[in-house]
C-alpha cells in the first residue's frame, strides 16, 4: 500500500469538477452574481474523498506534518463551500469538524473567521439532558477553534459548570426515558463528559499557560480523547467516534499554533486586551 | 421498517449521504488495518472512489418475530429497485426468529452450554 493510494483513486476530472465548482460559488458570494447552479453533489464527494485521504494519513504510525497539511488544505478549502445539515447538532458537529481540518491545514484565521460568523447552537432548557450536553460540548470546542477574544474562553467555564449543576437533576431522567436507547445514551454521555473536561483543559492552558497545575497539556488531553473514543465504541457510535478522531489531532494543530489573537498568560499577570 | 430509525431510511440514508458514506470508510479503517480484511478494503475504496461514489452494496436486514412472509420486504424491494441504477446494488434479508422481540438482548448475551 502506497501513502498516496487513497489520493490517487480519486477521479481526476471529478476532482477538478469539484474545485471549479467552489472557485464558481465564492464568485458568487463575493460579487454577489448569479452563476448557476453548483454541483455540490460533486464536491461533496471529492471533499469525502480527500478527508479520507487525510484521515489515513493521521492513522498512519509516522505521519508526515507536511502531507497532513497538503491534504487537510484540500479537504478545508472543499468543505468550507459545503451547506451545514439544517439540523441544528448535525449542523455544529459540521463546523467542528471543519474547525479541525482548518487548524490541520494551518488555516486557523481563516477557520476562525468562518467559526467567528457562526452562532453556536445554546440548547433550550426544555431539551432533553443528551442535547444541552451534545450543544454545550460543540459550543465549547466551536469557541476553543475561533478564540474571538477572552468572551470565548471565559464562556467554555460557564458552559461546562453549568452542565456540572444541571447533571443531578437531569441525567437520571434522560436515562431512563427510552429503555431501547439507554445503553447508547448512556456512553454517549460518557463520551460527551470527557470531551467537556478536554476542553475546559484546554482552555485553562489557552488562558492560562498550564491545565490543573501541570505545563504539558498533551498528556491530559490525550488521556480524555482516550476514553471518549473507548465510549463511542462500546456504545458504537461510529459519527462521534470518528469526529472525536479528528478533534483529537487538531488540538495538535491548535497547541502549536497558540492562541490566534492571545498569548498564554501566566496566573499572575494581568489579562492584556485581546 | 419505516420512520426515522426503519430500515427504509436508514438504506436511503446511506445511499445518498455522501458524509455518512465517507465516516463509515473512516470508521471501518482501523478495523480493517493490519487484518487479513485490509486487502477487501483497500480495494473496496478505490472501487468506491473510481465509481464516483456508485459502486456499493447496501444491505438491508430485518429481524422479526412473527410469521415469515415476503410480503414484508416486497414492496420495499420493489420501490428500491425501481430507483437504483447500476453499479449500486440493494440486497435485502429477513430473519424470522423464533423467540419474542423482548429475550432477544439475552439470547445475544447468554453463554453457549
Amino acid at each position: 500500500m502506497s501513502p498516496g493510494w487513497i489520493e490517487e483513486a480519486i477521479p481526476g476530472d471529478l476532482s477538478r469538477q469539484a474545485l471549479a465548482e467552489t472557485t464558481r460559488s465564492r464568485i458568487s458570494d463575493a460579487l454577489d452574481v448569479d452563476v448557476g447552479e453548483i454541483d455540490l453533489d460533486a464536491v461533496a464527494f471529492v471533499q469525502q474523498a480527500w478527508e479520507l485521504a487525510l484521515f489515513d494519513a493521521l492513522e498512519s504510525s509516522d505521519p508526515d506534518p507536511g502531507e497532513v497539511r497538503r491534504l487537510a488544505e484540500q479537504s478545508f478549502r472543499l468543505a468550507r463551500n459545503l451547506d451545514p445539515p439544517v439540523e441544528a447538532l448535525a449542523g455544529a458537529r459540521f463546523f467542528v469538524k471543519l474547525g479541525c481540518l482548518g487548524l490541520l491545514a494551518d488555516r486557523q484565521a481563516d477557520a476562525a473567521r468562518l467559526l467567528s460568523d457562526h452562532l453556536p447552537y445554546e440548547a433550550e432548557r426544555g431539551d432533553a439532558w443528551g442535547e444541552r450536553t451534545e450543544a454545550a460540548i460543540w459550543s465549547s470546542w466551536l469557541r476553543l477553534v475561533r478564540k474571538n477574544g477572552w468572551a470565548d474562553l471565559d464562556a467554555i467555564g460557564g458552559l461546562i459548570g453549568d452542565l456540572r449543576e444541571a447533571q443531578e437533576d437531569f441525567e437520571a431522567e434522560y436515562l431512563e426515558g427510552d429503555v431501547g436507547e439507554a445503553r447508547a445514551r448512556a456512553w454517549e454521555l460518557v463520551a460527551f463528559y470527557h470531551l467537556a473536561h478536554a476542553a475546559e483543559l484546554l482552555a485553562e492552558f489557552v488562558s492560562a499557560g498550564s491545565s490543573e497545575g501541570h505545563f504539558d497539556v498533551r498528556q491530559q488531553l490525550d488521556g480524555q480523547f482516550d476514553r471518549a473514543v473507548t465510549a463511542c465504541a462500546c456504545g458504537e457510535l461510529v459519527e462521534l467516534e470518528v469526529l472525536i478522531a479528528f478533534q483529537r489531532r487538531g488540538r495538535s494543530a491548535r497547541w502549536r499554533c497558540g492562541p490566534s489573537r492571545l498569548v498564554p498568560v501566566r496566573s499572575s499577570q494581568k489579562r492584556s486586551a485581546p | 421498517m419505516d420512520g426515522r430509525s426503519g430500515m427504509a431510511h436508514q438504506l436511503e440514508r446511506l445511499e445518498n449521504d455522501k458524509a455518512l458514506q465517507g465516516t463509515l470508510l473512516k470508521w471501518l479503517r482501523p478495523r480493517c488495518k493490519d487484518t487479513e480484511y485490509w486487502p477487501l478494503y483497500e480495494s473496496a475504496v478505490r472501487r468506491f472512489l473510481h465509481s464516483e461514489g456508485r459502486d456499493f452494496v447496501l444491505f438491508g436486514l430485518l429481524m422479526r418475530d412473527t410469521t415469515p412472509r415476503a410480503l414484508d420486504l416486497e414492496a420495499r424491494g420493489k420501490v428500491l429497485g425501481a430507483g437504483a441504477s447500476a453499479p449500486t446494488a440493494y440486497e435485502l434479508n429477513a430473519w424470522y426468529l423464533p423467540h419474542p422481540v423482548d429475550e432477544w438482548s439475552d439470547l445475544a448475551t447468554e453463554q453457549s452450554p
